[in-house]
């Protein structure tokens, strides 16, 4: 009888010690999960040259002091500056045409900025058919479907952007410093959100 | 002496099978937290996206969305019954899956229901937000997947 009331105590012992040891557990346990989280960042979209911007084919007349200019607007009619007409002035012969760049693959209905190089010049040289003496146009003010530089994608991220600008020719060209040939440049557009 | 030992076997093995009754519970995920594809104008500031447990979404303007994220959902089962739960999920980073420059911080997780209690068959499904918040140092984001591994915590 005492060994049972022993052995019963020191059950009761380590049940009692168990207990405490683990009440910790019982009373709040705990699970746990491993989740990924994740973000993307896409920054690039396409913007792609559909239509060069060209000033067409015309004829200069200069005179060493004066420059002309051509105003392509975005209905694809160049205005030629006729003001100088006894002498600097341009003949056109076939029609410009603005400049199509498409935006595609960008955010939906997000606002990106549109900005071009301050200016272009337009070279002949020997790679356009000219002697490499003959001077340059320039080429900026730029215009286009933007509102105040900014264009909005439609909603499946895309924005047809349209491009004019004006060729103006060298003041100091003297008469037929001008060749015939072509005359070409890079512009640079940046479009940014 | 023999019912002693019987005894003391019973209460042993009987406490050895009850514990890990009370421990047991499962976590599954329905939905991970995302959030989402998008192209961010700069990282002048820190500046953050908040996805809701719901799912909604609000940003810094400097965020520019192109898809939504979405809210994770969590199933919790084979818990005890009717019992308030806490929940929680540590700030973590997420970094490039290639590439370098600098990781985002996911802060801030929120929980719908905010303090949630099990049923009467001891589950319960939560749903869970966060906070997107970019480094602030000025360096560009490369175009990446980011990702970061997050624990969920649940104790009872």
């Amino acid at each position: 009888m005492k060994r049972f009331i022993k052995t019963l105590k020191t059950t009761a012992a380590i049940a009692a010690v168990a207990t405490v040891a683990f009440a910790p557990s019982m009373a709040k346990a705990d699970a746990s999960l491993n989740t990924d989280i994740t973000a993307s960042v896409l920054n690039a979209f396409n913007l792609v040259e559909t239509t060069p911007m060209s000033f067409g084919s015309f004829a200069i007349f200069t005179d060493g002091a004066t420059s002309t200019t051509i105003d392509l607007d975005l209905a694809d009619t160049g205005t030629y500056d006729s003001a100088n007409d006894g002498t600097t002035r341009t003949l056109p012969i076939t029609a410009p045409t603005t400049g199509v760049f498409d935006i595609s693959a960008a955010a939906p209905t997000a606002e990106i900025n549109i900005a071009y190089s301050a200016s272009v010049s337009l070279v002949c040289g020997v790679g356009g058919g000219c002697s490499g003496a003959e001077p340059d146009f320039t080429v900026d003010t730029w215009t286009d479907n933007s509102v105040a530089g900014v264009i909005t994608t439609d909603v499946a991220g895309a924005f047809t952007l349209t491009t004019g600008a004006t060729l103006t020719s060298d003041a100091a060209a003297a008469v037929g410093a001008y060749e015939d040939g072509t005359y070409t440049g890079t512009l640079t557009i940046d479009a940014t959100y | 002496m023999r019912n002693a030992g019987l005894l003391s076997i019973i209460i042993l093995v009987g406490f050895v099978f009850w514990c890990p009754v009370l421990a047991y519970a499962t976590i599954t995920e329905q939905q991970a937290l995302s959030f989402g594809v998008f192209a961010l104008r700069d990282n002048a500031a820190a500046y953050d996206m908040v996805v809701s447990p719901t799912g909604s979404v609000s940003n810094h303007a400097s965020y520019v969305m192109i898809s939504p994220g979405q809210n994770a959902v969590f199933d919790l089962t084979d818990l005890p019954p009717d019992t308030l739960l806490g929940v929680s999920i540590g700030d973590i980073s997420l970094s490039p899956d290639a590439g370098g420059g600098p990781s985002f911080d996911a802060v801030d997780f929120t929980f719908s229901p905010a303090n949630p209690v099990t049923d009467v068959s001891g589950a319960v499904t939560i749903n869970v937000g966060g906070t997107l918040r970019t480094s602030g140092s000025g360096a560009m984001y490369s175009d990446a997947a980011f990702s970061g591994s997050a624990t969920l915590q649940v104790i009872f």
